[in-house]
């Protein structure tokens, strides 16, 4: 009787325990995805670029002063385009800083709560604009308007991708900030208003400096991002032939040419297996390391933040006080050298003398006038820095609006384009777009939420999670481009799939899996711990728990993200450039052939077919609504999600 | 009573008082700043803006052997991945210069003359205009089935109506081209440069008539591009505006020549200076030697 | 007693978060130099209450405040009073102990510094002065350019005392200061709380019945929002007038 229930017990269980092992080695397979890949593009990188570096030398490979590949001899030196690519990143952070953390203290500090609901999703959706649409918007638009106000030769310059890069950069940086600053215990904010402080002093002395490492993590961030960034600047940049450094090394309007643009021109005419090719392999081999040791920076910051914040705040580590003001002082003598040597560059001495004359005069002004007074100000500037922001989005919103709704047309949606574009519609794109995005969420949902529930619900924290993790970040990290050239050496050479749906879309899946896998990790820990228990308290085993009790609350955390991936696979062109798109009318009908995909479409017409205008607004409209409804629905879907989530 | 937290009207307007003198000062300050960083300050036009493709483009080979005779370009040459590229630039930015194939010279651009001969299709076929090359379609091995025919096609008569079409020189001596009965169905892919593209575009259009069940994709990318695509078999014809290199030799390509393409050299409509140039002086403008336009008007 | 003893008064104030009521018609007149205690069930506006004394609901979005509160018989919520003035004169201590992430001394300083005041002498002097104050000083003289976070939480809450009495103003608010404490950290601050009296106002919010009659002078007894008594906290301990008071201190309920 007793051997009979037990039987009875011991089978099912059984059952079920190969069942959850079986689930558990299936998570923990697509968790190390991320992993995988992120070695696989450093190893076929490495293995493409190894011959140049063999043959050059790597040190003459990086500081070699000119890049001409097809001269006689070529000339492989990365030095101008590395420099370039850090100058253009640096002038966009002159620009995005400021504007970016002054938004940021704006919506979490002294924005009105229905003002706060209008502008914070505002500044969400500049995100969402694909980086081809500010290519082109930079293009016809700004490399115009700067050519004629500053009256230059051409406008096309280290300026104007500074000015996009920053503009772009600024949704990460404003983001990620606004959440360090919200996360200001307001315990602090109290505590120095309580004892006579303004506001302004409370932001500034309480708020802002507690808020430092996750406001720097926010400008690493924006770094990165800028750095990766191909299409716009390679559409604005102008790139001097051999790579120029600036000369002066001030001069906003001098042409340059950065790692991506270089990658971006190049890679599609090169003749496979050349020196050449393999020198553009060492760039993009150059440019991964850059941002990820820039991303790793970012990551062991925000790291720490968040030990911070889950150990309390009790050992929080202080530079000792004489020290911590030491290096304050030789900081800012620092910049302030650096500021004077600059300017006397620039401009010589008698407008530095007077530049410096007139910060002194507004120093000592600022210390007369009323603390009152200052604070009207600070906020002033800081409600500037927003209307800026706002005005450069309405600047890009409306031009695209007002040139692209004349082209659409159902014709315009529902036909192919004819005479190379410039006529007809643009229907094979969306279609090609429509495929490669449901291609690349299909194989990144899957992988990603197993990864994320294989982190959070299968292992505790550990030395395993924090690997996993740090690959999920360094992929996220991994500038587009970069996964373009990986699709192109892996997919369409080494696996012979050819300019294909199917490279595109793995390429793009790889692109958008941390994303996910961030996501969707974060639905799950908003799944209180309190119904796992209950569930496994009734006998369930885990993959039950998680199925039955874990995945229904989460998932509109997870279709969130999901979203947020095809949003973005959907504006990305860097990747699919030399994976998957071919400008045609062509619908495939097979993985294996190629597409077209709305912002090549938009890429080529912008910059390879002249008399297309009308239809490159189009084109750039219909991307536009395109990705922003995504983002949009993502947007309501997470403000939805959180207010329900309040458990 | 409901009372609302607010400050003094007089504090108020001495205040906005204060903030609009320290706006004043800040934006004084941000301009003088920014117009110091203006360096090349010049008439509208004046300096050369030096336009070219990029290195890895038929148009720009050909223009550095013929042209250069292999010295090196300026390196304040502005590269642009595409002739319609270079084409748009030069019309948006008055001091520009830039080389494209005949085809992409429109009204939006001037074309000069080149040793005193006009850019155009007569003056090449000729042989009188100095900057022109032949155009390829290569293809891995003889060419055969649909391959074959369309090349076949467009160095038909029919086909060289497309190319005279579209601005470029045709081939002499062409005959017609007849289906004769022959039907082919699949799929056929053309890819590669974007010199070509125009023709093979219009080509495949009328193809695809004669052929209602083939399918053709044509797709730009550039020489390289195309020749790559062709030798891994991703591609039955790889378009081409220069010949092999010799990376690119060994691999069983089969090279034939469509058309011929003057090079326009074109600057914007707006330049004043010259209406032509001579080969010698174009030259120098590209090493970088003249940087201003008056110095070729005098 | 006429209204002119009382050092800060409320006139019918009424307070909504939104469409939600949390102060209704509180009428009450607070006597220098004594310590006020209020009491009152959990959510029934102690807090509100305390905060409006030195404006800190101004920070609240949704905040409506009709009536008025005087503090030497200025209304503080007049057009024409300035919060920032407001709150340099009535200071305030949290539930919560919450120095700021800066190093003991900077806290301190902190108060003088944002008004203006840089130089170090006279800075070092206010420093020692609220230390000692607070009497604390003794315990973290050695260590002031330490991190504040290191000190245990009832060195914190006195150094948030200290924080306060830096600005030297009139009146200390005090929103449950020993709720976070253990009985000795707790026995400190009353101590320095009586000590307190001498020079300042002191208001503080307690669910400690036994605190509030150990310490406080008057005692207030609120209700779902009202003011139910208010009297000596001898006579509301012993012998409270309202039925209310009586079930609340008896501990019938709450
Ligand atoms: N910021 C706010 N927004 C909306 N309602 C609030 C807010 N703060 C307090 N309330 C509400 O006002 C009422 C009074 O709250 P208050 O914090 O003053 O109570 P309390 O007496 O201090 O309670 P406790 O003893 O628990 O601290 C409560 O019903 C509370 O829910
Ligand atoms: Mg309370």
């Amino acid at each position: 009787m007793v051997r009979i229930m037990m039987g009875k017990i011991h089978l099912p269980w059984k059952g079920s325990k190969i069942k959850e092992k079986g689930m558990k080695t299936l998570f923990f397979l697509s968790a190390i995805s991320a992993i995988i890949v992120i070695f696989s593009i450093i190893f076929f990188l490495f293995r493409d670029a190894y011959p140049i570096f063999q043959k050059k030398g790597i040190v003459d490979f990086l500081i070699g002063m000119r890049w001409y590949p097809t001269g006689q001899p070529p000339l492989y030196g990365a030095f101008p385009l590395i420099v370039d690519t850090l100058l253009v990143t640096l002038g966009a952070m002159l620009i995005a800083i400021p504007l970016s953390i002054g938004s940021a203290i704006f919506i979490s500090e002294i924005a009105t709560p229905r003002i706060k609901a209008i502008i914070k999703p505002a500044i969400e959706l500049l995100a969402g604009i694909p980086s081809v649409v500010f290519g082109f918007f930079g293009l016809i638009v700004l490399t115009t308007w700067l050519q004629i106000t500053f009256d230059v030769p051409t406008g096309e310059s280290w300026l104007a991708g500074s000015i996009l890069l920053g503009v772009m950069a600024i949704p990460t940086i404003t983001s990620v900030a606004e959440d360090a600053i919200s996360a200001v215990p307001r315990e602090y904010k109290e505590g120095s208003l309580a004892i006579g402080a303004t506001r302004w002093q409370t932001i500034s002395k309480i708020v802002v400096p507690s808020a430092m490492s996750g406001i720097t993590a926010a400008i690493i961030l924006g770094i990165g991002r800028a750095i990766g960034e191909t299409m716009a600047v390679m559409m604005v940049c102008g790139n001097p032939t051999y790579g120029l450094i600036p000369n002066p090394i001030t001069n906003v309007f001098a042409p340059i040419k950065t790692l991506t643009a270089t990658l971006g021109i190049e890679m599609g005419e090169v003749a496979t297996g050349s020196d050449h090719y393999s020198a553009l392999f060492g760039l993009a081999l150059i440019l991964l390391i850059i941002t990820l040791i820039v991303n790793i920076l970012a990551t062991i910051i925000l790291g720490r933040l968040k030990e911070r914040q889950r150990s309390g705040s009790k050992k929080q580590p202080i530079i000792s006080f004489e020290l911590g003001r030491k290096i304050k002082l030789s900081f800012y003598l620092f910049i302030g050298i650096i500021i004077v040597i600059i300017l006397l560059m620039a401009v010589g001495i008698f407008p530095t003398v007077g530049i410096l004359a007139l910060i002194a005069v507004i120093y000592y002004a600022m210390k007369k006038i009323s603390i009152k007074i200052k604070q009207k100000i600070a906020f002033s500037m800081i409600s500037l820095t927003i209307i800026i922001v706002i005005i450069f989005l309405g600047i890009i919103l409306a031009y695209i609006v007002t040139n692209g709704v004349g082209a659409l047309s159902w014709e315009f949606i529902a036909t192919g384009p004819s005479n190379l574009g410039r006529s007809g519609g643009i229907f094979p794109a969306i279609i090609g777009t429509l495929y490669l995005v449901a291609g690349a969420i299909a194989i990144s949902l899957p992988l990603g939420v197993g990864a994320a529930i294989f982190l959070h619900e299968y292992t505790r924290e550990g030395i395993v999670t924090k690997i996993i993790r740090a690959g999920a970040d360094l992929l996220n990290g991994t500038p587009s481009i970069v996964f373009g050239l990986f699709g192109f050496a892996f997919f369409v050479l080494y696996l012979k799939f050819g300019f294909s749906l199917l490279a595109g879309q793995i390429t793009l899946a790889f692109m958008i899996l941390p994303t996910i896998i961030r996501t969707t990790e974060e639905a799950l820990k908003s799944v209180p711990q309190s119904l796992r228990e209950g569930s496994y308290a009734l006998g369930a085993t885990k993959w039950q728990t998680i199925r039955k009790v874990v995945l229904p609350p989460a998932a509109p955390g997870i279709l969130t993200g999901a979203i947020l991936g095809i949003g973005r696979a959907a504006g990305e062109t860097a990747p699919i450039l030399f994976t998957a798109v071919v400008f045609s009318d062509f619908i495939p009908s097979s993985v294996l052939q190629p597409v077209n995909a709305l912002p090549y479409h938009l890429f080529t017409l912008a910059t390879s077919i002249p008399g297309s205008k009308q239809n490159q607004a189009g084109t750039a409209l219909v991307l536009l609504l395109l990705v922003i409804g995504i983002y949009l629905i993502a947007i309501l879907l997470r403000n939805r999600f959180r207010k329900k989530m309040k458990w | 009573m409901i009372l609302v937290i607010q400050i003094n009207q007089q504090k108020e307007k001495r205040q906005l008082g204060m903030l609009v003198i320290s706006l004043a000062v800040i934006i004084i300050l941000g301009t003088s700043l920014f117009s110091g960083c203006v360096q090349q300050q010049g008439q509208q036009g004046e300096s050369i803006v030096l336009i070219g493709r990029d290195s890895t483009s038929g148009t720009r080979e050909f223009f550095w052997t013929f042209v250069m005779g292999k010295a090196n370009f300026s390196a304040s040459l502005l590269e642009k991945n595409s002739n319609g590229a270079v084409q748009q630039t030069v019309s948006q930015t008055p001091g520009a210069i830039g080389y494209v194939g005949l085809g992409y010279v429109d009204s939006t651009v001037k074309a000069l003359k080149i040793n005193n001969i006009t850019a155009n299709v007569q003056n090449v076929l000729a042989g009188t205009y100095p900057i022109s090359r032949d155009l390829y379609m290569f293809t891995k091995g003889n060419a055969t089935g649909a391959t074959k025919e369309f090349i076949l096609y467009i160095q038909s008569t029919e086909g060289q109506a497309i190319v005279t079409q579209e601005g470029y020189v045709p081939l002499q001596n062409t005959s017609h081209y007849n289906t004769s009965g022959k039907t082919l169905s699949g799929t056929l892919t053309v890819s590669g440069s974007t010199t070509v593209l125009p023709i093979t575009d219009k080509a495949a259009t009328a193809f695809k008539v004669l052929y209602p069940d083939l399918t053709v994709t044509v797709t730009g990318g550039g020489s390289g591009a195309g020749i790559s695509a062709v030798s891994q078999g991703t591609a039955d014809i790889g378009m081409s505006s220069r010949d092999l290199q010799s990376s690119e030799q060994g691999k069983g390509l089969v090279k034939h020549v469509i058309a011929k393409d003057g090079i326009a050299i074109i600057v914007n409509p707006q330049n004043t200076y010259v209406t032509g140039l001579t080969l010698a002086q174009l030259k120098s403008i590209y090493l970088g030697e003249i940087t201003n336009w008056k110095d070729l008007s005098k | 007693m006429t209204s002119n003893d009382k050092l800060i008064r409320t006139e019918n104030l009424n307070l909504w978060y939104g469409e939600k009521q949390a102060l209704y018609d509180i009428t009450l007149g607070i006597i220098p130099n004594k310590i006020t205690a209020l009491i009152g069930p959990s959510g029934c506006g102690k807090s509100t209450l305390i905060r409006c004394f030195n404006r800190m609901n101004d920070v609240i979005d949704k905040c409506k405040i009709t009536g008025k509160i005087f503090f030497h018989e200025h209304d503080i919520y007049e057009p024409d009073a300035d919060a920032v003035e407001v709150r340099k004169k009535i200071g305030m201590v949290f539930q919560k102990p919450n120095p700021f992430p800066k190093t003991i001394y900077e806290n301190v300083a902190y108060g003088s510094r944002v008004q203006g005041i840089t130089n170090k002498s006279s800075l070092d002097d206010v420093v020692e002065k609220s230390l000692k104050n607070a009497a604390l000083w003794d315990e973290v003289k050695d260590r002031l350019h330490e991190s504040a976070m290191g000190l245990s939480g009832g060195q914190q809450q006195r150094l948030c005392i200290a924080r306060s009495l830096s600005i030297e103003p009139e009146v200390i608010l005090m929103d449950e200061p020993c709720s976070a404490l253990d009985p000795i950290a707790t026995a400190k601050i009353e101590d320095l709380m009586t000590g307190l009296k001498k020079k300042y106002t002191v208001i503080i919010v307690t669910h400690n019945m036994q605190q509030a009659a150990r310490v406080s002078d008057y005692t207030a007894y609120m209700y779902l929002g009202k003011m139910i008594e208010f009297g000596e906290t001898d006579q509301i301990f012993e012998n409270p007038k309202e039925e209310l008071t009586e079930n609340y201190i008896t501990g019938r309920f709450g």
